[in-house]
């Protein structure tokens, strides 16, 4: 399964799927709201401060400085210097000047993007995705929406190492993959047919499988994954919305 | 066989687009959306593994346009970044799910109005599919982004920048220009071309892949 879930032991990875989710999505609503680049840092802070709750700060801090440091110097470079909005000049280099104003709206985007990056890293990093899904179907999410999500997450990794052994099938065949631009995307035909139509097969198999299964059936469902609700979830997600609530009069 | 009969109907070319909404989305439809996602992904791999310039990564969507209709396409379009957000840690690319949304139901529609039928009409709808795009991507960039989007995209839209363009024209135009390449020329002819060659075994299943061949 092709997943970015830890497996640790923690008080964040036994919360609810369901406090993490609305957790997760009223902090990136609130991210595109507020302006306040003091409080956008507050929001990045409390998904650190669960970092280190959830006892996965290494790999956080890793993914997060891995994705977001490309993000910054572009978003620096493109305020900074070349935003024509901007004008108060801090210093020259040859023709390229650096702006005061820009760089205030580059630090601001960076820091909208921060606090919500880090809280679905919080929201991935924890949860099992059959959880995740298993507890948004619960709250609603239709059976086709989670079937869909579910098999896409087993399917890619199915998916490549089809691709791979068709690329090496086709090379062992005489295929040349190197060369000019021509030959290169000449090359993609070859290798994209096979993998679609082999997968249209697929298709056809899965669905007959789900039509025995009674997918479209009306009844009530039951869940292999149960997930209770505890009293440290209450709990928590009071302590939570008094944190949110907090950041929003502050 | 079940699927066969609610797969294929009569006449339903007359239907309002609107109304297919629930019908479209049959079982086997229903097992494309990860297949389309999953194409999606491992084009981008294969364009990575042959080192083109290009994503390549809305093939599967436009593929599923053209066997199952718009409003499954946009599914799978939209579904294909929240996976990837969710699988491969990049949260920013749920955001630009709009655009696979966007594309998935414009290549749908044209598909529906059996646009696809002729070979030149290819292109011209590739090129339609690259505008729309480009105009979906410009105003998320600048909302979400300020701008960027962290790949080589900027190289170009530094290069307009620098030739005097305003914000906007420059944003646009280094957008279509690579969007042109990528949309435009493969990722609408390949999903023709397999579905011009596709056997009657599998014509049969889909609602709409009788509309192109």
């Amino acid at each position: 399964m092709l997943t970015n879930y830890i497996k640790k032991d923690s008080l964040i990875h036994k919360l609810n799927p369901a406090v993490k989710i609305f957790l997760a999505l009223i902090i990136i609503f609130l991210s595109f709201l507020i302006r306040e680049t003091y409080k956008l840092s507050l929001f990045s802070a409390l998904s650190f401060i669960l970092a280190f709750a959830a006892k996965i700060p290494k790999e956080f801090f890793k993914t997060l400085g891995f994705i977001m440091t490309p993000l910054l110097i572009t978003l620096v470079i493109f305020h900074g210097i070349l935003n024509p909005a901007a004008t108060q000049v801090i210093a020259t280099f040859y023709f390229l000047s650096i702006k005061l104003d820009g760089l205030i709206i580059g630090f601001n985007y960076f820091a909208k993007l921060l606090s919500f990056v880090s809280i679905s890293y919080i929201l991935i990093f924890t949860t099992n995705p059959a959880d995740l899904v298993a507890s948004l179907s619960k709250l609603g999410l239709p059976k086709q929406a989670a079937f869909v999500t579910l098999a896409t997450i087993q399917f890619i990794p199915l998916m490549e190492e089809k691709a791979k052994k068709i690329m090496d099938a086709q090379q062992a065949r005489g295929l040349r993959i190197i060369g000019g631009i021509i030959q290169r995307i000449k090359a993609y035909i070859p290798l994209l047919m096979p993998l679609i139509l082999s997968m249209l097969d697929e298709a056809y198999e899965r669905s007959i499988s789900l039509e025995l299964r009674a997918f479209f059936s009306k009844n009530k469902r039951t869940f292999f994954r149960e997930e209770l609700w505890r009293k440290t979830d209450t709990i928590t997600s009071i302590i939570l919305a008094v944190i949110v609530g907090g950041i929003i009069i502050v | 066989m079940a699927i066969k009969s609610k797969s294929v109907e009569k006449n339903d070319k007359k239907e309002s687009i609107f109304k297919n909404i629930g019908k479209d989305f049959t079982t086997i439809a229903i097992v494309l959306i990860p297949i389309a996602i999953g194409i999606n992904q491992v084009g981008r791999l294969i364009s990575t593994a042959l080192g083109l310039p290009i994503f390549l990564d809305t093939i599967g969507t436009i593929f599923a346009a053209m066997l199952a209709g718009p409003w499954v396409a946009g599914a799978a379009g939209f579904l294909t970044n929240v996976v990837t957000a969710i699988a491969y840690g990049r949260p920013t690319s749920v955001f630009f799910g709009l655009v696979q949304l966007g594309l998935g139901l414009v290549a749908g529609y044209c598909t529906y109005k059996g646009w696809f039928k002729i070979w030149w009409h290819v292109p011209i709808i590739g090129v339609v599919l690259a505008a729309t795009a480009t105009l979906i991507t410009s105003p998320i960039s600048v909302l979400v982004m300020g701008g960027i989007s962290g790949t080589g995209i900027d190289l170009v839209f530094a290069f307009f920048q620098a030739t005097g363009a305003k914000f906007w024209t420059s944003i646009i135009a280094s957008r279509f220009l690579t969007d042109l390449l990528d949309k435009a020329i493969i990722a609408t002819y390949l999903p023709w071309l397999t579905i011009k060659g596709l056997p009657e075994k599998y014509v049969k299943l889909f609602r709409y892949a009788k509309l192109i061949k």
